[in-house]
């Protein structure tokens, strides 16, 4: 029976620099057998802490305003005396809590 | 996975207007990942490195011909790598041809090269293969975003062969 995942960046993310771990279609075709059995509960919960730990950051990055932008806001804070940029990013980490 | 085979193309008056003898290629949209890394060096991925994400056969029709080997294929990786795609003939240990790119966090790229090979093909089956990988801990992703299918595969990898008369 093939084990499948809905996430298989979250297999990387558990496992960095091991070797070996592919997948096509979302199933998985490689694992490394330095690593535990492979199994459909031990995929579903390297998602689960995956989601728990990195979930957060998908929405941060698509929210956070460009690099460019940024530092454009933060010169005109320093001309300013106004906290802009500050208050954009913590409102940006407050729409995508962790 | 199609096939296109053709003769001569000329003219009514017979005059030759190109040598195309056949075209295979592989397309596919299927999202597939892997973890095995390529080392940022200057030495020729071998085929142990990254992985294998495409295959193409192609059974030349005369050792003097030419084939013309075309990739254009989509990926992205979960850490800044410098990475991308190999591509390995028949049991060969190194690499014929590749594209390489460095890749910011979370951005996605098109990889596309083209290897020419010129003579000396034999008459039997050439097996082609193309890895792919990067030279950081990360999940690298074919045809797809962050491990996930995206636009419903309608963007495609292809790997095209093209064995032209000379």
């Amino acid at each position: 029976m093939s084990v499948t995942t809905k996430n298989a960046q979250s297999l990387g993310w558990k496992y960095p620099n091991v070797g070996g771990i592919s997948t096509v279609g979302g199933v998985v075709t490689g694992w490394n057998d330095s690593l535990p059995e492979l199994t459909q509960e031990l995929v579903d919960s390297i998602e689960a802490e995956w989601t728990a730990s990195e979930g957060h950051k998908e929405g941060r990055r698509k929210a956070y305003l460009s690099i460019p932008e940024q530092l454009d806001m933060q010169y005109w804070d320093s001309v300013n005396g106004t906290t802009k940029w500050r208050d954009a990013v913590a409102l940006v980490k407050s729409e995508n809590p962790k | 996975m199609s096939t296109v085979a053709v003769d001569t193309i000329e003219t009514l008056a017979g005059d030759e207007h190109a040598r195309l003898v056949q075209v295979v290629s592989t397309i596919t949209g299927t999202v597939a990942t892997g973890t095995t890394q390529i080392p940022w060096d200057d030495t020729p991925p071998l085929s142990s490195e990254g992985t294998e994400f495409m295959t193409r056969t192609i059974t030349p029709t005369n050792t003097n011909n030419t084939l013309v080997i075309e990739v254009s294929v989509g990926f992205m990786d979960t850490v800044a790598i410098n990475g991308g795609f190999a591509l390995f003939k028949d049991s060969d240990a190194s690499a014929i041809a590749g594209g390489y790119y460095h890749q910011s966090l979370y951005e996605e790229c098109r990889c596309n090269f083209t290897h020419v090979i010129t003579g000396s093909l034999g008459t039997s089956l050439i097996t082609f293969k193309l890895r792919g990988g990067g030279d950081a801990a990360g999940t690298f992703t074919f045809n797809g975003y962050a491990g996930s299918t995206k636009w419903n595969q309608v963007e495609k990898s292809t790997l095209t062969i093209s064995e032209i008369r000379v």
